[in-house]
């Protein structure tokens, strides 16, 4: 107790070394915060840019339609079943869909296409086809008879806003499905692959094209916090009763996680680098507060002070700013990264038209979660109780005939 | 220069913090460049692998192709192009591709895809896809129509080697044209969705099919330099201004969006590194500066001036940091040497790694202009680092300094 009051009493005996060790140490914290998020918020911009463009975080189906997506692996749906959805924590939407491929058709051309039975307002909470639309205007209601096409089914069929667009495929339970829709609107993806070959038909009017009646091949779902996925995922497989699969971006996306996996390894030699780099800055600034403070230990030892207290009483200066050092480090990294994650880093020139166009903005997102914050301040305590072992071994080795002569 | 040798023996006065100092700048500049080009190796292996598998280094197209897709739209007397071409120093292969869009039907499915016509030989040269074969042959084998397709299609359509498929697409008079297909081979390469869409038959199989021989939709060319290819395909587009000529970044914009960011993000990285040293080496020489406040009062004392007292700590800086920085590049430039010559072997931990088409040997690569960017923006740290410190031993009152505790 005694020697945690001599400490305290040390610390702020010398402002100036106390500034400087601290601050050593919040850089630390700062850098390495910084650092970790921009990488963690390039993920979560990878992954909302898929599961937040069409995916959705979470998908309901039929128990088998993910390994054979066909519409006989359909569920039958209700309002009830959906608000049950809803209802979840942390689910923003549910998004009904009805997905299956025809073939589209032109005057002279057709083209094999994903058709999509979608309900004009929930969508627009995912893939949302009005902000994306080029020419035409919106679909309002889920039973109008009219369709949506991408730009590039539109080019290839040579169609515009207001021709007629044959579809023809195979319904559920192997019906045959033919139609004639007049086309209301265009839409433009920036990721090419949405752009290709994509028919938004009314969901109402998709079940009945498709024979299906009240039926989905999914349910695609929305949250407002990506990190409940795998809570979400649980909640709704004990809500559902039946045989039905519910499956997160992790299990739907497998790509899109072997390439942050891929990525990740390369991200953590990275901070350990930077870890060596402030690890030494701190190393710097408390061997030379130890040679700085020689002639005090010495006369301590002198007086009869036992190595050992005195070496803890080091230990425990060091240890009491490592804690402000990372408190205030927390502090400070917060409102930096917030920064960054409302005013991200803007890529220009060639760069920015390369991001555009593959369907991203062309910014280096920031992520914000805190954990990140409080993960790397506790990798530099680690780092800083360790390099602070130094004086201790310093007391214990003191001559203090030398270290008074100085 | 009685400054620059006081700085010298000052920096050998106290071994451990001039090391701190050493190391830590030395460790800084070392992992730092070896960490850049360990990426930028493993960004550009991945592209390369992307390039030879599929895209190509440019592709020619009559422009109307790339807007109909129709195999009508062709390119004209392509075998005088090809000679052309060839004359071009930085062209070092060319494969030509008849193709056409259509449906691939088996007994189980339909499945729209992108149907290549091509000459293996010649293809062999451009395209690597002829070592992702995973089971049987590379349309080598004697059955009459062969065909290869993705792994992923081969599980879409129920389809196995030796299976049947249908190949249902418009022929260059726009009328319906099908031929049954053989399953001789099935690739995976490390593009799932590739492999999903693409199938390969032999040339002249589908030149009969859309009813021309020696009909040429596109042209794949590698060159000397990937980083040149836009340039080169600029160059090919004045010359050729009837064909549309793209290379491989407008073809695969997510290849491009790959090599540029991550430009970006170690460029932001290697700043982030160098605050971290700037700040480090200010807080090390600022408690230098406080150790010595009585030796620098004492010489304050004796008549130096505050000039002198400045340019020594600067001195002293400056040496710490000119040491470290050339043996830090010289370590880094030497162990990217010797590594981009071995490969770093990470098949041990990195099974993903392949799935996602990167390679699991890096060879570490960077070029000179980093090198260079790298030392500017050392230097300027440097300058900084030393000056903060050397302007506080100049605020030291000798009086006050020489004082005891």
């Amino acid at each position: 107790m005694f020697f945690l009051k001599l400490a305290w009493r040390n610390i702020w005996r010398n402002k100036r070394r106390t500034l400087i060790t601290t601050f050593s140490i919040v850089l630390a914290v700062v850098l390495s915060s910084f650092t970790r998020s921009m990488q963690l918020g390039t993920y979560d911009q990878m992954i909302q840019n898929s599961a937040g463009m069409y995916t959705g975080y979470l998908q309901v189906h039929q128990k088998g339609y993910w390994d054979k997506p066909t519409l006989d692996h359909s569920f039958a749906s209700s309002d009830s079943l959906l608000n049950k959805i809803a209802a979840v924590d942390h689910v923003t939407n549910v998004v009904p869909r009805l997905q299956s491929y025809a073939l589209a058709a032109g005057q002279k051309r057709s083209r094999a296409a994903m058709i999509i039975g979608f309900d004009p307002l929930a969508e627009l909470s995912l893939s949302n086809p009005k902000k994306y639309l080029v020419s035409g205007s919106y679909v309002t209601s889920d039973t109008s008879r009219s369709v949506l096409v991408t730009e590039g089914l539109a080019n290839y069929l040579n169609l515009a806003v207001g021709d007629s667009l044959v579809l023809l495929g195979q319904g559920y339970h192997g019906m045959s499905a033919a139609d004639v829709y007049p086309i209301q609107g265009i839409v433009k993806y920036g990721i090419q692959e949405m752009n290709q070959a994509m028919v938004f038909l009314p969901i109402g009017e998709a079940q009945y094209f498709f024979g299906t009646h009240q039926r989905l091949t999914a349910a695609a779902i929305t949250l407002d916090d990506a990190h409940a996925v795998n809570d979400v995922q649980k909640e709704i497989k004990s809500k559902l009763d039946g045989p039905f699969e519910v499956m997160t971006w992790r299990q739907l996306m497998p790509e899109l996680v072997q390439a942050i996996e891929a990525d990740s390894g390369s991200g953590m030699i990275i901070l350990l680098v930077l870890y060596i780099v402030v690890g030494f800055g701190i190393m710097g600034t408390i061997l030379m507060m130890t040679a700085e403070r020689q002639y005090e230990l010495g006369v301590m030892v002198s007086i009869g002070t036992s190595r050992f207290r005195l070496g803890s009483m080091l230990l425990l200066e060091l240890i009491l700013l490592a804690l402000l050092g990372i408190i205030l480090g927390c502090l400070g990294s917060l409102p930096l990264v917030w920064y960054f994650h409302l005013n991200p880093i803007h890529f220009t020139g060639d760069a920015a038209a390369a991001m555009r166009q593959y369907g991203m903005e062309p910014v280096l997102p920031f992520s914000t979660d805190p954990t990140i914050i409080l993960g790397q301040a506790m990798i530099i305590l680690g780092l800083t109780t360790i390099v602070s072992f130094y004086p201790m071994w310093h007391a214990h080795k003191l001559n203090p005939i030398k270290a008074m002569r100085g | 220069m009685l400054i620059l040798k006081l700085g010298w023996k000052n920096i050998w006065r106290n071994p451990i913090r001039s090391a701190v100092v050493i190391g830590a700048v030395l460790v800084g500049t070392w992992a730092g460049i070896f960490i850049m080009a360990f990426s930028t190796g493993m960004t550009k292996q991945y592209i390369k692998n992307q390039l030879d598998t599929y895209v190509g280094h440019i592709q020619i197209h009559n422009p109307r192709y790339l807007q109909e897709n129709l195999p009508q739209y062709d390119i004209s007397q392509p075998d005088s192009l090809i000679l052309q071409l060839k004359k071009n120093a930085f062209v070092t292969k060319i494969a030509a591709h008849s193709k056409v869009q259509g449906l691939a039907m088996s007994s189980a499915n339909t499945f729209g895809v992108s149907i290549t016509g091509i000459d293996t030989t010649e293809e062999k040269k451009i395209s690597t896809i002829y070592q992702d074969i995973n089971e049987g042959d590379y349309l080598t084998s004697d059955v009459r129509n062969p065909v290869i397709i993705g792994q992923e299609l081969a599980d879409k359509l129920d389809l196995r080697l030796h299976s049947k498929l249908v190949l249902n697409f418009q022929d260059i008079h726009n009328d319906i044209s099908a031929g049954a297909f053989r399953v001789v081979g099935i690739f995976s390469t490390n593009n799932s969705s590739f492999d999903e869409k693409n199938v390969f038959v032999q040339k002249k199989d589908l030149d009969r099919l859309l009813d021309r021989q020696g009909l040429v939709d596109e042209l794949v060319l590698r060159v000397d330099n990937i980083k040149q290819a836009p340039a080169y395909a600029k160059e090919l587009q004045k010359e050729y201004p009837n064909l549309k000529i793209q290379s491989w970044g407008d073809i695969a914009p997510e290849l491009r969006y790959a090599d540029i960011s991550m430009d970006y993000t170690m460029y932001i990285f290697m700043g982030v590194l160098i605050l971290a040293l700037t700040l480090g080496i200010i807080n090390t020489m600022l408690m230098a500066v406080m150790e010595r406040t009585k030796e620098l009062g004492m010489l304050m004392a004796v008549g130096m001036n505050r000039l002198r007292v400045f340019s020594m700590i600067l001195v002293e800086t400056f040496y710490l940091i000119f040491v470290a920085v050339p043996i830090g590049l010289l370590l880094a430039w030497g162990t990217v040497a010797i590594t981009a010559h071995t490969g770093i072997d990470l098949s041990a931990f990195a099974k993903g790694l392949a799935a996602y088409g990167l390679s699991t040997v890096i060879h570490p690569e960077l070029g000179t202009i980093y090198y260079l960017n790298i030392s500017i923006m050392m230097g300027i740290a440097a300058i900084l680092a030393a000056i903060y410190p050397a302007w506080k031993a100049l605020n030291l009152k000798p009086v006050e300094a020489i004082r005891k505790l």
